[in-house]
């Protein structure tokens, strides 16, 4: 049945929220008179949180040279801003924990998903963007559009996944056909319930179609078309059977040049791995 | 020519001019390699991500820059660059860097299955400049190791995702 994203997560029932913790955090961390001492001890309350920036601090995703033991080492290092971002990505991932196996892999979307989350960081990091985990949480969350669709609409979801491999079309567009909108707008939507940054919403709303985008042109293609480069290399999959088009901007200076592809993917395999491990519970297979 | 062998502790002079032979004499490198401890000496041009650094790296000033355990990304790479940094001693020994691949390398009834995955994957992109071409290349290079590894595991291959 067709109809707008809003009235879909209205009448979808009860919404997977974003752990109490992140909440805490988010308005600590807005709030200029917080100092690191508090906002350290509001990340020490959810051990799992506290645990998992550690080992994400301590991991390839920032090879520092030497070991981060405490919280709030790891808040100096690496930025509140960016503690932030981190524990963003490592609390949605806790929500969607059960998911119905038979309409996707879990373990692929999420390798999808995080593969996506590091290219987007990779290519910030290429033109020396000083805060380049808002870009991964960016790439993590670009699909949860996707899972929120399979849990609220399972049977919608299995009928979009057989058109897709019956009429050889991308999701997007099947879709919107069946719903009335895609897994973009629909993860869009969800982001802003969650009361998080207009930025991330436009980073998943158009990791498609970076041209509908409010941001800054450097900053627009940057999920799009890590999406692309992590898609074309089949790095884990999210339901899709295939890549979608890219939109490469032209007349601008390139996100990356050609030369930069290789290294880039290289660096990509080994960040991953680790990252997986870290932010799943699960060991690498 | 004869290098020391790298199983006696080197002070910062000696490790630097170690360094420097290296370069005017590559061809020595294998010897070089302490087979016992697993180090090789890798000169800058042959370093990649991937490989674990076996020992600290200073700068000329002595301050660590990579220390003993890391393994090398991009961004360390860069970095060992601008400091003029002419080799640095990587764990691994016999194992060696991974192999750069390149399609000679893979029977051609494999690149076909691989490049036939592939383009089906593509079919609603429009390989139509020199980046899409390259990106289409290392999918086709990526999912001919796969089938690769698939018919003969091998534990000297990178593992990735």
């Amino acid at each position: 049945m067709k109809q707008d994203v809003g009235s879909f997560l209205s009448h979808a029932g009860k919404l997977p929220s974003m752990p109490a913790v992140f909440e805490e955090l988010n308005r600590a961390i807005e709030n200029p008179n917080t100092s690191i001492q508090e906002v350290g001890e509001i990340v020490s309350i959810d051990p799992s949180l506290a645990s998992r920036l550690l080992q994400i601090a301590n991991s390839a995703f920032y090879s520092f040279s030497s070991q981060v033991e405490s919280i709030p080492e790891a808040l100096q290092l690496i930025g509140l801003q960016q503690v932030r971002d981190l524990a963003m990505a490592t609390c949605v991932i806790s929500v969607f924990e059960k998911l119905p196996a038979r309409l996707v892999d879990v373990s692929s979307f999420w390798k999808h998903s995080i593969a996506c989350g590091v290219a987007s960081a990779l290519l910030a990091e290429e033109r020396h963007d000083p805060a380049p985990e808002r870009f991964f949480v960016g790439g993590l969350l670009h699909d949860i559009g996707r899972l929120i669709m399979y849990l609220k609409s399972p049977d919608e979801s299995w009928d979009i996944l057989c058109r897709c491999e019956s009429e050889g079309q991308l999701a997007s567009v099947i879709e919107t056909d069946v719903l009335g909108f895609d897994h973009a707008a629909l993860g869009a939507e969800l982001i802003s319930r969650w009361g998080l940054p207009t930025a991330l919403r436009e980073m998943v709303r158009c990791h498609h179609d970076p041209s509908k985008s409010q941001l800054a042109v450097l900053d627009r293609s940057v999920v799009h078309y890590a999406d692309f480069i992590v898609s074309a290399l089949d790095l884990g999959n999210s339901g899709e059977l295939y890549v979608a088009p890219v939109i490469l901007e032209e007349g601008r200076r390139s996100l990356l040049e050609d030369e930069r592809l290789e290294p880039l993917v290289q660096d990509l395999d080994h960040r991953c791995n680790q990252l997986f491990a870290i932010l799943t519970d699960c060991p690498h297979a | 020519m004869v290098l020391p062998p790298l199983t006696f502790a080197l002070g910062q002079n000696e490790k630097r001019l170690l360094q420097i032979l290296i370069t005017f004499y590559p061809h020595e490198i294998p010897d070089a390699a302490d087979k016992h401890t697993g180090i090789m000496v890798v000169p800058m041009d042959k370093l990649r991500a991937g490989m674990e650094v076996a020992a600290d790296v200073n700068n000329l000033n002595g301050v660590l820059m990579v220390a003993r355990g890391t393994v090398l990304t991009e961004r360390h790479l860069r970095i060992l660059k601008m400091w003029g940094i002419e080799s640095i001693e990587i764990a691994g020994g016999e194992d060696g860097p991974p192999p750069d691949r390149t399609e000679s390398e893979y029977p051609t009834e494999l690149l076909r299955v691989a490049e036939s995955r592939v383009d089906q994957r593509l079919k609603h992109v429009v390989v139509n400049n020199k980046t899409l071409a390259k990106i289409r290349h290392l999918a086709i290079l990526r999912t001919a190791r796969l089938l690769a590894e698939q018919s003969h595991p091998s534990s000297t291959l990178p593992v990735n995702l």
